[in-house]
């Protein structure tokens, strides 16, 4: 009886201990939640920070909308400019065969790289290259040849320009049709796509230069004097930021390659960490890198600015690399170790190896990797105040000063203009930059994401 | 087939084969330069930096204030104890959020939508320049909750800076604890937050520990965060979190903007001294994953 | 099997966890045991032109904490009106746009009725904030050529123009009206960047600030650069190259370049220097803002005063050269003992 009544009161003070950790849990619960749910509130904090100081820039400064993304010549060519992206993704869909790049269907026996590697480059060529040669041989022969009469002008040298795109789209369809072990559509289309992506380039692109004395030259940004076009920001964005992915792409993916397939296990325990480190510097000891070492260098051999992109393309790419590599890394030793067992059982060598069958296998990691490579170097500050300087103009010249969106922000922090529209432009520029990396993010991430789906 | 032409053949085959490999070596080759160009580069970067740096790196340079006025005659003792305390504000706002946040993701949330939003909404934060964090901590710190330029702005917009790779490393911490720890605790009766509490943090604790150390040591070499809420120049040290603050990143890139070459070389010394708080704090996180990893019992 | 092994584990990490900690109380022991307690703690801030004076008067005025911080995103006088700061520093005037941005309407007509006897001049106020305009320094930008440009030793505001805007713009040296003579080249501008506010007070003041007559840093003729170096290096390079900043940084440069005598329309040609400074022409003073005159009736209040008194003392007053700009007592002796007897 004493007993029973003892257990009794065991088991109820047991159950209290019980009722009391539920509760303890549910309490627990909300609050992890909410301290989870800060990601949602800071998220949400700079949209409004964004949103906010956007709309007072709009407000106070007179600044309209299309004047901001490009005056009315510029509406035209950004629609270009947007027109052959899109060209230049169909393109690229025709080239993978009818499958999305960023889904990346992989194949059981993907094509050899290297071959589809020169078509692509080709296909690339003609659309890029041509287009800027086009533009100059219309602009040194013939524009000269009818200053007076813009019709002529505009009508006549796009007959040439129209000449040397077909040319390309000849040679890059010609490149395309042995691949016939490419699936997806004829190779019509593709050549039909490739060139009519570049002949609307070319032909527009010559068309507004022609009809606009200053090409280009419309584009300002300059704040004191209240005109706000985010062109000449954009480009220096561009210009740093590509630069440094066509730097780092290459060279970050070789050293995955050599850290994954050939490096034996000393050099991979020295090599590893040492590209660790690279991305632990802070980005203000790159800039100051940039400025004191290389941009002498850069003046001495190649008359460059004190100030000058190519110095902080270079650090930036380097910034990148450690990104790059290690997420190409990643990716390149989760490719399956049968297909490469298979690759050399065939006789291939560890090169053909790697290039035809590891690399294809990997290469959504790989472009993963390049993705958010490409938002690291679009949102690089600091490295970028310091060695471009802060001059907003629209070009692409690595020789010359650049302002980058962020360096404009920073640069109105640090420099002597009074609040008004060209300090609240800083949140307007942030909101553009902010949407920017915030995709090409998405991008990245969305990549990650289904690699773990089709692996091979 | 005759025995000549199989020759033929054999030592078409071979050469061939020769020139394959010889593709192969120099593919090889040319990756492995491809590695050493990073390994280069940091060479020459923390070469130039020690060149430029060292001489004047002495003890009076490490105790001596930062001077506003002919600062070639100062040190950078304020901005390395202002560096410090914004580390440790940071410390205080991003760990316990972070560890928190991803304990939540980790372990408690179901597998839904909404854990799947906001474990999305962590990692794209990361990826959010960090001047865009300036601009937040100026609207939000600065002037709505009318901070202005003080410590416990900077530190906050740090502290929500680094918060998402807390977040990360922590739940890669997590996630590495067997599951035969939290199945074994729910055997013997005990609720999820014991589980968690009592058997799944202490063992993830080494891990925690070095990801949050490394993150606060991306921390406290950003620059571009605080750009909008540092002070130039202040006598002595912070007293309170209001106070205005220096900062060594901020520092060095004042210090490399003026036009006196002996300042311009100070800047390299603060370098110096900011990599060797960045070095210390990594070496911490490493010896901790080291101890750990020698103590492991799964 | 588990649980003991844990408390174990933990050790070590918790050690050094505690040993950082104790490492921060540390650096907090140092800092407590550093400051002089019960200083009043001063914030300033605003112009990158004031900046430099800012920090030495911060360093050397020892009654008071001063965090001097710069940056156009909280300049001088909206970080006054806004009250973020006790000291706002500010290279140009109070505005009718100034008060606009905090949401205060004032005219230009009462703006101007303050803007009339010897400073400090009181303000309209606004949010119960009094801006209070000290002059504690003048800046005196010089325009500076080539050593061997032998054509453009004096230059008008209208031959200024006609480099520098887009007005009636000369290409080149020879277009430029009353320097026939010159070379038939190219002229090159080498200046500050459009965020300084070096440029934005050379344009009000030589062309008068109107949009259209702005020449566009970035265009082909103006290189705009943050950096004064920079701009040195190049108009030292460049025989067809002109360009303008601070008088201290030419004073550090003598040897490397010249300085052109300006003549404000129709008057004399003067030369620029810390002695002529009263006469020529592109000046511009040097502001603090404060609220109100501070009367000393709370530490803080007490301490800017102290800090203004300070500031036009005769020690204060004598680390203006030194920092490159001319003394207030030097340039106007009226306004500067009006000024100090306000505050001393």
């Amino acid at each position: 009886m004493e007993e029973n009544r003892g257990l009794g009161k065991l088991a109820s003070t047991a159950d209290d201990a019980v009722v009391a950790a539920k509760r303890r849990e549910r309490i627990v619960r909300v609050l992890l939640f909410a301290a989870a749910s800060v990601a949602l509130v800071v998220t949400g904090a700079i949209i409004w920070t964004l949103v906010d100081g956007t709309i007072r820039f709009f407000g106070a400064s007179g600044t309209s909308l299309s004047a901001f993304f490009g005056n009315p010549q510029w509406g035209g060519i950004a629609t270009v400019l947007g027109l052959s992206a899109l060209g230049l993704l169909a393109a690229e869909a025709f080239l993978w065969g009818g499958s999305n790049v960023l889904g990346g269907v992989t194949r059981a026996q993907p094509p050899s790289l290297r071959r589809r590697l020169r078509t692509r480059l080709v296909a690339r060529w003609s659309i890029i290259a041509t287009t800027p040669i086009a533009y100059a041989i219309n602009r040194e022969f013939f524009l000269p040849l009818f200053p007076s009469n813009p019709v002529v002008a505009v009508a006549v040298p796009t007959v040439p320009t129209l000449g040397y795109v077909w040319l390309a789209g000849q040679l890059a369809s010609e490149d395309v049709l042995p691949t016939r072990d490419l699936p997806g559509p004829g190779d019509w289309p593709r050549a039909i796509g490739l060139t009519a992506a570049a002949i609307v380039f070319a032909a527009v692109v010559t068309t507004y230069d022609l009809s606009t004395s200053t090409f280009l030259g419309s584009v300002q940004w300059a704040g004191v004097a209240g005109e706000f076009s985010i062109w000449s920001l954009v480009s220096g964005t561009v210009l740093i930021a590509i630069g440094a992915l066509i730097l780092a792409g290459p060279v970050g993916v070789g050293a995955a390659l050599y850290l994954a397939e050939f490096a034996d296990e000393r050099v991979r325990a020295i090599g590893k960490p040492i590209v660790e480190v690279l991305a632990g510097v802070p980005s203000i000891v790159y800039g100051f890198f940039a400025l004191f070492t290389i941009s002498p260098f850069m003046q001495e051999h190649f008359g460059a600015m004190t100030y000058n992109a190519g110095s902080a393309i270079l650090v930036v790419s380097v910034m990148v690399l450690p990104i790059v590599v290690s997420l190409s890394e990643d990716a390149i030793s989760s490719v399956p170790g049968h297909l490469r067992d298979a690759s050399l059982a065939m006789g291939a060598t560890e090169w053909e190896t790697s290039l035809n069958v590891i690399l294809p296998a990997a290469r959504s990691g790989v472009f993963a990797s390049l993705f958010l490579g490409l938002a690291r170097a679009l949102g690089e500050t600091m490295a970028v105040l310091l060695a471009a300087g802060s001059i907003a103009r629209w070009h692409l010249d690595p020789l010359m000063e650049v302002q980058t969106m962020t360096t404009y922000i920073a640069r109105v922090s640090t420099g002597d203009i009074p609040p008004g529209p060209a300090t609240d432009a800083a949140f307007a520029v942030g909101l553009v930059l902010f949407v920017i990396t915030y995709t090409v993010n998405l991008g990245g991430q969305e990549i990650l994401d289904r690699m773990g789906v089709d692996e091979v | 087939m005759n025995a000549e032409d199989l020759g033929e053949e054999l030592r078409k085959g071979s050469g061939e084969l020769s020139r394959r490999r010889k593709t192969a070596l120099i593919g090889r080759a040319v990756t492995g330069l491809c590695l050493a160009i990073a390994v280069v580069f940091l060479g020459l970067l923390i070469f130039d930096v020690l060149r430029r740096g060292l001489p004047q790196l002495d003890w009076q340079f490490l105790t001596t204030d930062v001077k506003g006025f002919n600062p070639e005659t100062g040190g950078v003792r304020n901005a390395i104890v202002g560096s410090v305390y914004l580390i440790l504000i940071t410390m205080a706002v991003a760990v316990p959020l972070g560890v928190a946040t991803a304990v939540y993701l980790e372990e408690f949330a179901k597998d839904n939508a909404i854990t799947t939003g906001l474990q999305r909404l962590v990692e794209n934060l990361a990826g959010v320049p960090s001047i865009v964090f300036g601009l937040l901590g100026l609207a939000f710190f600065a002037r709505l909750m009318d901070f202005g330029t003080s410590l416990i702005s900077g530190g906050l917009t740090l502290g929500l800076l680094v918060l998402p790779i807390v977040v990360v490393s922590t739940q890669e911490a997590l996630s590495a604890v067997p599951d035969e720890f939290r199945n074994g605790a729910r055997a013997m009766g005990a609720t999820e937050w014991q589980v968690v509490k009592d058997h799944v943090l202490p063992a993830a604790l080494p891990g925690i520990m070095t990801g949050s150390i490394l993150s606060l040591s991306r921390a406290i070499g950003e620059t571009a965060p605080i750009l909008f809420v540092v002070s130039s120049f202040i006598r002595g040290v912070p007293t309170a979190l209001t106070d205005g603050f220096l900062a060594l990143p901020y520092q060095i890139f004042y210090w490399a903007q003026l036009p006196s070459q002996e300042v311009q070389q100070m800047a390299a010394s603060a370098i110096i001294v900011l990599m060797a708080l960045l070095l210390t704090m990594n070496g911490v996180a490493v010896a901790i994953r080291q101890w750990s990893l020698s103590r492991r019992q799964w | 099997m588990v649980n003991e092994p844990l408390s174990d584990r933990l050790r070590a990490p918790l050690a050094i966890a505690v040993g950082l900690l104790m490492l921060g109380s540390l650096f907090a022991g140092c800092i407590t045991s550093d400051s002089g307690g019960g200083q009043a703690n001063l914030k300033q801030t605003g112009s990158s032109t004031v900046h430099p004076l800012a920090q030495a008067w911060a360093q050397e005025f020892t009654e008071a904490e001063i965090a001097v911080s710069g940056g156009g995103s909280s300049h001088g006088r909206n970080a006054i009106l806004t009250g973020n700061a006790h000291l706002g520093d500010a290279s140009s005037k109070m505005g009718p746009g100034d008060y606009d941005k905090v949401g205060c309407d004032v005219s230009q007509d009462e703006i101007d009725a303050a803007q009339s006897g010897p400073h400090p001049w009181k303000y309209p106020s606004c949010n119960g904030v009094t801006p209070t305009e000290w002059v504690v320094a003048w800046d005196v930008l010089v325009v500076v050529v080539n050593p061997n440009n032998d054509w453009a030793d004096e230059l008008s505001y209208e031959q200024l123009r006609q480099i520098f805007t887009t007005e009636n713009t000369a290409e080149k040296w020879s277009e430029v009206e009353g320097l026939e003579d010159a070379p038939d080249e190219k002229i090159e501008i080498h200046a500050p960047d459009a965020a300084s506010g070096t440029y934005e007070f050379f344009f009000e003041e030589v062309a008068g600030h109107t949009d259209k007559s702005l020449l566009a840093e970035g265009s082909d003729r103006y290189h705009g650069s943050a950096n004064d170096n920079v701009i040195l290096n190049k108009i030292t390079e460049n025989e067809n190259a002109i360009g303008y900043f601070g008088l201290a940084y030419y004073v550090q440069n003598e040897d490397k370049i010249d300085t052109v005598a300006i003549s404000e329309e129709g008057e004399d040609f003067v030369e620029p220097s810390f002695e002529t400074a009263s006469e020529y022409p592109v000046t511009r003073p040097l502001h603090i803002y404060t609220d109100g005159v501070p009367s000393g009736d709370d530490a803080t209040s007490q301490a800017v005063k102290d800090y203004m008194c300070f500031a036009m003392s005769e020690e204060g007053q004598s680390i203006v050269p030194d920092v490159g700009y001319v003394k207030e007592s030097d340039f106007d002796p009226e306004s500067h003992s009006n000024q100090q007897s306000k505050v001393c």
